[in-house]
């Protein structure tokens, strides 16, 4: 304790400096003072006593720093001192100051933003405990990576595998909420086996998760809320537990709410609602119907790769036992990963490289400035070193200096980052209310890092090189009349072509991306984006059991859509091909040998009215659309697209062939019609076929619809007369997500589009960066060759030869890095190219008109220091240092 | 533990030992009583007392504060703390003690001659 407190008193001692060293220098001058009385009386001149009395106490200044040195801690007071003198020159260069902290700034915040980006979907954790034992099971085909479970299937799994604690699986619910005197009210829940809770490992707020025995069928009557949900619809009142609402016309009783954040959108989506997924024998035995997704909590000490072996195995021998399900397997992932999809991640990682480029030109701006610095100082420190100061003694000051502009532009960062995150986070969680980028401990420690590394290796490491330069070559470089030192050149120009280069890089990759992202919204998708109007209603409950019934109802609505005001052409249909059908199956063809299954081709399936095609804007090539005639008791009819046409009759005509699904194997389907491929604008994954058949909706109706309206007026009166239309037929059921096709494709497309706006504001910055560093070089070289442009000028040069030398020397430089640069853009565009395959950003143009743009700002950026040059006046040229 | 070490122990209780028996005393009163106990086979350089003045007070043994001197001079007085009392008894137990013990090694043992 009496350490302690002594230390804390040396502590405070080295900032209490001015009242201390004043009452020493009092208690000092009081001994002496006493001691020459002393020897005064004891017979001595006064010098002679003053002499005695300094000697005996050993130097007054010996003392005094004994004093000191006991005072405060000596290895900190020197720090402190560094410090203060940092603190008083970068004050004295206010210029370089400002100039360094916001390049570092500008370039470690966009890292920042990006990095916490990449945090939240790679890095983060998931608010549940120990989530990193949380993994997806997802089941693989040829067809595709992510495809969910039968119920036999995963029951298999969750009975037989070793490697779970628990395993759970689910399926999303869309329900109307009906209560009496409110409006309907369309609701997102998650049907869940009995684990999902238990597996979770987090309690309700409010009541209670489900018992086991309400997962037996006819239990089941029960949800759990999710808080958004609760908050929002009840107003977060307690005394919801209990009572009972109507979904989808069943009464269920509300038992529990879950805690804030454990609905998690951005993994979840916007769940409203928890729910009992119960199975009848039959329905478990199913190994047909794939539709439930399956995760689990890993034992402790199994790890994610003998997880997933052991799981391959036991997936086979399930298959083998079943002979069911050729060529699948499965595959584990964290349940991290199912934030964002491939393309998502690779684009991540991708925007995250290139904000790199940007920290690198910032990082290349800095070095440069610190030579600068450098250099300016060379003389003071080789005469330092001629003196016999140590290298590092003499680099401490650089350091120091480094470190304080770091943190500085470090903090300033954080400012840029927010700004970032903001604007990502608008663009990116539009459509998701309570989703956001995770801004953590690891997201500061990130930028903190980012600023040391960059201040110490880029503030330092010039000062280092040229401080290990020759003392003797130093001293008379930097001598009157004489140009300076060539390594310092040197490394100044590899800079300045280094920084090109990158811009050059960041250039280009964000030209072919918007590029290619704009001929990707240009590209005709087969059908009218614009002036469509899409809906969507879900069909559910006693009264639209039956197909007959669907039928019926169907037809009323095509109807009522027709009729409505501002509506040419109304359809219904399963899904729109805005972001790609829902369903597929495979299929065969009448008379052709059966492939092996698993080479069976697969084909997107959908119910469509008669005016499908018209409304779209498609065209019919062959044959003809749907008919009132063809109804349940007529023969089976099919329309396909133009690729499935080509690709299995290439040389005769479809029309009259008959196709199968494999999926129900029941009847066969007559080919009337060929319409051409329709593409989804709203999606850049490649669908994994490209062929399309449609069913006319009055032989399969389906209970899911999507309302295609095609409209001269404005959306928003369509909502509205859509909705009372519909609740004229029905009041209990909901319509919703009534937005254009268009808006529509640019919410897909928003986190694409974002990342142009990424793409762009890089290169903006990038540039940006690289043009101040060429200026700042240029503009040093000028200053530095002043003597040597005013003797050339003397001697008969014309301000043209003067301009020609400066600016010629700044185009070697820039033409370098652009050059340089022009392969790192090669090379980032065959990057792009594999990233996003969909995505059209080959274009031979792009790259040398960025390299064009690049070198034209960049000679504009020379030009201004070489114009001075010119009016260096020989005499003042001569004359100055 | 080095030479100065030692010797700084030893100054810190003829401090404290100065100012129990003197009462509050200037730094140069303290060196010179020093100086006088030892017979003047001590040569002190009163420099060294100060940072050993300075540790005491860090450590609260001790406490300064500014007063007039006899031949009226302003001088910082430095006086015991209660603290600082209970710790010279304690040092001068332990000092007793390892005087005692060091000494024995130098009495002649008997027996051996």
């Amino acid at each position: 304790m009496r350490k302690l407190r002594a230390w804390l008193l040396r502590f405070k001692g080295l900032f209490l400096k001015g009242a201390r060293e004043r009452e020493l220098a009092d208690e000092i001058e009081s001994h002496l003072q006493m001691h020459i009385d002393d020897n005064m009386r004891a017979g001595m001149s006064p010098q002679e006593a003053r002499r005695v009395a300094v000697m005996k106490l050993g130097g007054i200044d010996q003392a005094k720093e004994a004093y000191r040195d006991r005072a405060t801690i000596p290895s900190l007071e020197s720090v402190v001192k560094d410090l203060r003198f940092s603190l008083r020159m970068l004050q004295k260069h206010k210029g370089f100051t400002i100039v360094s902290a916001l390049t570092l700034a500008l370039g470690i915040g966009v890292n920042t933003a990006m990095f916490s980006v990449l945090n939240t979907f790679l890095f983060g954790s998931l608010p549940y405990p120990q989530s990193e034992r949380l993994i997806r099971v997802w089941r693989t085909s040829p067809h595709s990576q992510n495809w969910p479970f039968s119920a036999a299937n995963f029951f298999d799994q969750h009975d037989q595998n070793t490697v779970f604690e628990r395993m759970a699986a689910y399926t999303y619910a869309g329900r109307t909420l009906t209560e009496h005197g409110q409006t309907a009210e369309r609701l997102l829940g998650l049907a869940a086996t009995a684990d999902f809770f238990p597996l979770m490992g987090v309690a309700p707020a409010q009541g209670r998760v489900f018992k086991p025995e309400e997962f037996e069928p006819g239990a089941d009557n029960v949800i759990v809320l999710s808080d958004r949900f609760w908050t929002r619809r009840f107003g977060s009142d307690p005394s919801v537990i209990g009572r009972k609402i109507q979904l989808d016309g069943k009464t269920v009783e509300i038992v529990g709410v879950m805690p804030p954040g454990f609905d998690h959108p951005m993994l979840w989506g916007p769940i409203d609602f928890w729910q009992p997924l119960t199975f009848t024998p039959e329905q478990k035995a199913n190994r047909r119907a794939a539709f439930l997704s399956s995760f689990g909590r890993l034992k402790p000490g199994v790890s994610i790769r003998q997880a997933e072996q052991s799981m391959v195995a036991l997936a086979a021998n399930i298959h083998k036992q079943n002979s069911s399900n050729e060529g699948e397997s499965l595959r584990l992932e964290p349940l991290q990963l199912s934030m964002s999809d491939h393309i998502g991640r690779t684009v991540m990682w991708f925007t995250f490289g290139l904000a790199g480029f940007v920290l690198l030109i910032a990082c290349a701006n800095l070095a440069n400035l610190q030579l600068v610095r450098t250099v300016a100082r060379s003389r003071e420190l080789a005469v330092r070193a001629a003196l016999g100061a140590g290298r590092w003694r003499l680099l401490r000051h650089s350091f120091t200096e480094s470190i304080l502009v770091a943190l500085v532009g470090g903090i300033i960062s954080l400012a840029v980052a927010f700004g970032a995150i903001r604007f990502i986070s608008m663009r990116m969680f539009t459509d998701l209310p309570g989703a956001s980028v995770q801004l953590d401990y690891k997201v500061f420690g990130f930028a903190l890092l980012c600023s040391l590394l960059t201040g110490v290796l880029f503030g330092t490491v010039p000062a280092w090189l040229s401080s290990r330069a020759d003392v003797n070559l130093v001293l008379r470089e930097n001598s009157r009349g004489s140009t300076a030192g060539r390594s310092q050149h040197r490394m100044r120009h590899t800079l300045v072509v280094g920084e090109v280069a990158f811009a050059m890089v960041l250039l280009a990759a964000a030209g072919l991306f918007l590029r290619g992202l704009q001929r990707f919204l240009n590209a005709d998708p087969g059908w009218q984006v614009d002036g469509l109007v899409t809906a969507q209603m879900g069909l559910r409950g006693e009264k639209y059991a039956s197909d007959q019934q669907r039928v019926v109802f169907l037809t009323e609505l095509e109807n009522r859509l027709r009729a409505l005001p501002g509506v040419q052409h109304a359809a219904i249909a399963e899904s729109h091909p805005v972001f790609g059908y829902g369903s597929s199956n495979s299929f065969l063809i009448e008379g052709r040998p059966e492939p092996p299954k698993d080479k069976l081709p697969e084909m997107f399936f959908e119910s469509v009215s008669s005016d499908y095609f018209q409304t779209l804007g498609a065209r019919l090539q062959q044959g003809r659309t749907f008919n009132s005639a063809d109804t349940a008791d007529h023969p089976r009819v099919v329309i396909i697209n133009e690729a499935t046409a080509r690709n299995f009759w290439p040389n005769e005509s479809p029309i009259g062939k008959r196709i199968i699904s494999t999926f129900a194997k029941k009847d066969f389907y007559e080919i009337v019609g060929v319409v051409n491929d329709l593409a989804f604008p709203g999606s850049l994954g490649e669908p994994y076929t490209r062929f399309e058949a449609f069913f006319p909706m009055t032989q399969a109706p389906p209970s899911y619809l999507t309302l295609v309206l095609r409209t001269g007026s404005n959306s928003e009166a369509i909502a509205n007369s859509l909705r009372n239309s519909i609740a004229g037929l029905d009041p209990d059921l909901p319509v919703n997500r009534i937005r254009t096709a268009r808006s529509a494709v640019d919410l897909g497309l928003g986190s694409i589009s974002l990342l142009g706006s990424l793409l762009g504001a890089f290169a903006t910055i990038g540039v940006i960066l690289a043009v101040i560093g060429i200026y700042g070089v240029v503009s040093y070289t000028v200053v530095q060759r002043t003597g040597e442009l005013g003797i050339r000028m003397a001697l008969g040069a014309q301000s043209r030869d003067v301009l020609r030398l400066v600016l010629g020397k700044g185009a070697v430089l820039v033409g370098m890095g652009a050059l340089l640069g022009g392969f790192g853009a090669y090379g980032v565009s065959k990057l792009l190219i594999s990233l996003i395959p969909s995505l059209p950003t080959r274009d031979p143009l792009i790259l040398p008109f960025a390299a064009l743009a690049l070198v034209a700002v960049a000679l504009v950026a020379c030009y201004i220091p070489a114009r001075r040059a010119t009016r260096v006046d020989p005499l003042v040229a001569l004359k100055s240092d | 533990m080095s030479k100065t070490e030692i010797w700084q122990g030893t100054l810190a209780l003829m401090i404290l030992k100065t100012l129990d028996a003197l009462g509050p005393l200037h730094g140069y009163g303290i060196a010179r009583r020093i100086e006088q106990i030892s017979g003047d086979q001590l040569s002190l350089n009163y420099g060294t007392l100060y940072p050993s003045l300075l540790k005491l007070e860090q450590e609260g043994w001790i406490a300064a504060e500014w007063g007039v001197s006899d031949n009226n001079r302003k001088a910082k007085y430095y006086k015991l703390t209660r603290s600082g009392r209970k710790q010279l008894e304690r040092e001068a137990r332990e000092w007793n003690q390892t005087t005692a013990i060091v000494a024995r090694f130098f009495e002649p043992v008997e027996g051996e001659s």
